[in-house]
């Protein structure tokens, strides 16, 4: 399922005093199968590009395309039941939508909603459960009595449970311990890899969004102001200092060495292992010159 | 050295049915330092906290804050006057209607009078950089914004010690950022007393000295420099390396033959240099 | 929905923004005891002006004041029409079958009318000049010396304030977990009654756990910031009755005089 935007627009509160564009003229592909990070400062228009996929909010002007699903401005009212069924999307803190009486039964909210037998939901619960390390003993209890980490993997396994084909993922790791954040982020690796799921990402963490992505999506003021591979985002390092973002730490410290050795290069590097590599060429690399 | 808290074979639970949470601790605070208490979720780390400035007190131990005993009825708001707290949730802890309302909020339980109460009030607001902000509702500022008011609240009632509960967690890069320059300040320029309870070992790693918990004990304690020496505990229980470790050891696995003393970028850089000039 | 629930006060510089809450608070209660003095034309115009030197003084747009009106207009039409039919005297206008127009009742019920309408426009202009707090900071003041008799007047103004400063982070709460049981294919806007009254349960209980924990950690966090109720606490603002406070109850006091002569 490819996704596209073209010239997209949105206004919060029109005619209000209160008025703010929130996208301005964007467009911007996503193509099936990829993992694509979204990242900007605060308030740049990354979760109101990402609620769009799924139809929470609609454009104020131009056209956007999940699939065969198309959805224009200016339309009348719309059923994005079928939609929502396609695009998974978990929100930033998912663990405060949970409420059911017991894990399983939250888990299968999703699935029932969308028209799925009781006993296939139940399976698919299961199966999401498993997916997200949450062992058998804990289904049948409260959701309540789960620690903050233990009930965002409910929550995320909620989404799962109905087998999206494009999962949003809306900061998924903030709050968490670095345990539970390696444990998350594996996680959707790991479907994307395997299933082909198309994963979207809005991070603030910029090591993230290089390692696991294929596209970085750069937003700033509503606007789109960069698109591309990592390696082509990242080493436009004034550009993304200039709207307030950051590079990955291991190109700061690359940047450090650099800086030692005279070099004014920029080596895009995202693994520690890449760019200890890194390290040892230039240091070879100085000694070669001397 | 000055010791400003001493915790002594302090253990806590919730409940008579639940296991200790706390179990055994012993620990002192010296004036002036910044002290990190780093461990993962639920490792007891945020408990302890409360205990310090006796939110919660302990079943069996004792704490000592600035010759007070927490379990002291008659100190206790004393000794919470000391000890400023700052918490995760910005927004659950913002209880004026406006940013001024919100500082004035501590000295008023204190029965400061109006004209320090104003004094105070500018001032607090100067040093977090929010005296433009002053008549601000909490809904149109940011969470890092939102922190720094709760940080002017506590120095407006002058206190000797400053706890940050995980402050930082909930804030993008940025208002990470801002925060914790506001309060390395007031620990260089005021000497303010600073606990600050994380798991970001990048944080961490700028303390005068750490506390490592886990599963309710403290199991480590030092100097950043000597508890980075030996990584495998720490990566053990479930923290990760700050990023100059990280390196120091592939590095290291490469073939490069440093030594385990860097603990911030800056000494990695220098180290490769000597070593590489030096072959 | 924001405007709509937080009270719409708008942040002026004028007479009437800075009064003292006590005295507004005073002067809206008297005026609507006042309202009843008026039962004639003279009366009724006299009330009329009263309340266009308030929102001249106040410098407030009259379209932020037909705003305020606009909710209830339906009911002051509703009861101008009830009256115009059921009040009598006077000479018969038209009749329709049982109904009778008469101009006593049409006097009647424009007087009704112009009743209701004061006391909004009054009401309204309160809100507009006087933001949340400073109500809330009033009537605890006012009622300060119920605290004798044990009335728990402090600990009911701080639930005030605090319960206004969170309806913006609950309303937020609410439209995120809106959106992401939508997200998960329930549906709040469409369907039977039955099936929309179960869509409301995966919002409530969420909304609910929430504000409770929110609870929990705001108790905490007064705690550390050494809340311990009423005893021994100071106030950053202070009410300060100034002339122009004496002005406005003085000016009520001569309102209710010329009514009273001038009644019928």
């Amino acid at each position: 399922m490819d996704i596209t935007f073209e010239h997209v627009t949105h206004v919060y509160g029109r005619k209000t005093p209160f008025e703010k564009l929130a996208l301005d003229d964007v467009t911007i592909r996503i193509p099936s199968g990829s993992f694509t990070s979204i990242i900007g400062h605060t308030g740049s228009g990354k979760s109101t590009l990402v609620q769009h996929i799924n139809g929470l909010l609609k454009p104020s002007e131009g056209k956007i395309t999940v699939g065969n699903f198309v959805i224009h401005a200016h339309e009348k009212k719309k059923d994005f039941k079928e939609l929502r069924k396609q695009v998974g999307f978990v929100f930033q803190y998912p663990e405060h939508q949970l409420f059911e009486e017991t894990i399983i039964k939250d888990v299968c909210f999703g699935p029932m909603n969308f028209g799925i037998s009781d006993a296939e939901s139940t399976k698919r619960a299961e199966e999401s459960l498993q997916l997200v390390g949450l062992p058998a003993s804990f289904w049948h209890r409260s959701p309540f009595e789960l620690s903050g980490g233990q009930m965002r993997r409910v929550a995320i396994a909620g989404v799962l449970a109905v087998r999206p084909q494009v999962i949003i993922l809306d900061e998924p790791t903030a709050g968490l311990d670095p345990k539970g954040r390696e444990e998350i982020l594996s996680l959707f690796d790991d479907l994307h890899a395997r299933l082909k799921l198309t994963i979207i990402m809005v991070t603030h963490n910029m090591s993230d969004a290089a390692n696991y992505s294929d596209q970085v999506i750069v937003m700033d003021g509503g606007k789109l102001l960069l698109a591309g591979s990592p390696k082509h985002v990242f080493l436009q390092e004034d550009l993304l200092r200039k709207v307030g973002l950051d590079i990955p730490e291991t190109m700061l410290f690359l940047n450090k060495v650099l800086d030692k050795a005279g070099s004014k290069d920029k080596i895009p590097a995202f693994t520690v292992d890449e760019a200890a590599d890194a390290v040892i060429r230039i240091l070879n690399g100085v000694k070669d010159h001397v | 050295m000055e010791k400003i808290i001493e915790v002594s074979d302090l253990s806590y639970r919730y409940s008579e049915e639940q296991p200790y949470v706390l179990k055994n601790i012993n620990f002192t605070v010296n004036k002036g330092e910044w002290l990190s208490i780093v461990g993962h979720n639920g490792s007891g780390k945020s408990t302890l906290a409360k205990c310090l400035n006796g939110l919660i007190l302990p079943q069996r131990g004792t704490v000592n804050v600035g010759g007070f005993m927490t379990s002291d009825e008659e100190k206790i708001w004393e000794i919470r006057r000391l000890v400023g707290m700052v918490f995760q949730n910005p927004d659950n802890q913002f209880v004026g209607a406006t940013v001024q309302d919100d500082v004035a909020f501590g000295m008023e339980n204190h029965g400061l009078s109006r004209e320090i109460m104003a004094e105070r009030l500018s001032e607090a607001l100067r040093l977090v950089r929010m005296d433009q902000f002053a008549k601000s509702e909490p809904h149109r500022l940011s969470g890092g914004q939102k922190q720094r008011v709760a940080i002017a609240g506590i120095v407006a009632l002058q206190p000797l010690i400053i706890i940050m509960d995980e402050s930082t967690s909930m804030l993008d890069p940025e208002g990470r950022k801002e925060i914790i320059q506001t309060v390395r300040a007031l620990n260089r320029d005021r000497h303010l007393t600073v606990i600050s309870i994380t798991h970001d070992l990048e944080e961490a790693i700028h303390s005068d000295r750490l506390l490592v918990m886990n599963d309710g004990e403290l199991i480590r304690e030092g100097k950043p420099h000597d508890l980075f020496k030996s990584t495998a505990l720490l990566r053990k229980i479930g923290l990760d390396l700050p990023f100059a470790i990280k390196m120091r050891n592939v590095l290291r696995a490469k073939g490069v033959p440093l030594s385990d003393t860097a603990l911030f970028q800056e000494e990695l850089v220098d180290e490769l240099w000597t070593l590489h000039s030096s072959m | 929905m924001f405007n709509l629930v937080i009270g719409q006060y708008v942040p002026l510089d004028s007479y009437v923004h800075h009064l003292d809450p006590r005295s507004k608070l005073i002067g809206v209660f008297l005026f609507v005891v006042i309202v009843f003095l008026a039962n004639n034309w003279l009366t009724n115009i006299l009330m009329i002006l009263f309340c266009f030197a308030g929102i001249l003084l106040s410098k407030m747009q009259l379209s932020y004041i037909y705003r305020g009106l606009r909710s209830i207009l339906l009911i002051v039409l509703l009861t101008f029409v009830l009256n115009l039919f059921l009040a009598s005297g006077g000479t018969t206008l038209f009749s329709w079958g049982w109904f009778h127009v008469t101009t006593g009742g049409l006097t009647q019920s424009v007087f009704i009318a112009v009743r209701i309408m004061v006391i909004i426009v009054v009401t309204t202009l309160l809100t507009l000049t006087t933001s949340p707090i400073e109500i809330t900071d009033g009537m605890e003041s006012l009622l300060n010396p119920l605290k004798k008799i044990k009335m728990p007047v402090h600990e009911f103004a701080l639930m005030m304030s605090i319960s206004l400063r969170f309806i913006p982070t609950l309303l937020e709460e609410t439209e995120k977990i809106i959106k992401a049981q939508a997200a998960r294919g329930s549906d709040f806007t469409t369907g039977s009654l039955r099936g929309r009254i179960k869509a409301i349960v995966p919002l409530l209980v969420p909304l609910f756990v929430g504000a409770f924990k929110r609870a929990e950690d705001l108790a905490m966090a007064m705690e550390a910031r050494g809340y311990h109720g009423d005893d021994g606490r100071t106030k950053l603002h202070q009410l300060k009755w100034s002339w122009r406070d004496s002005l406005l109850i003085s000016a009520l006091v001569l309102l209710a005089l010329l009514l009273i002569f001038a009644r019928n």
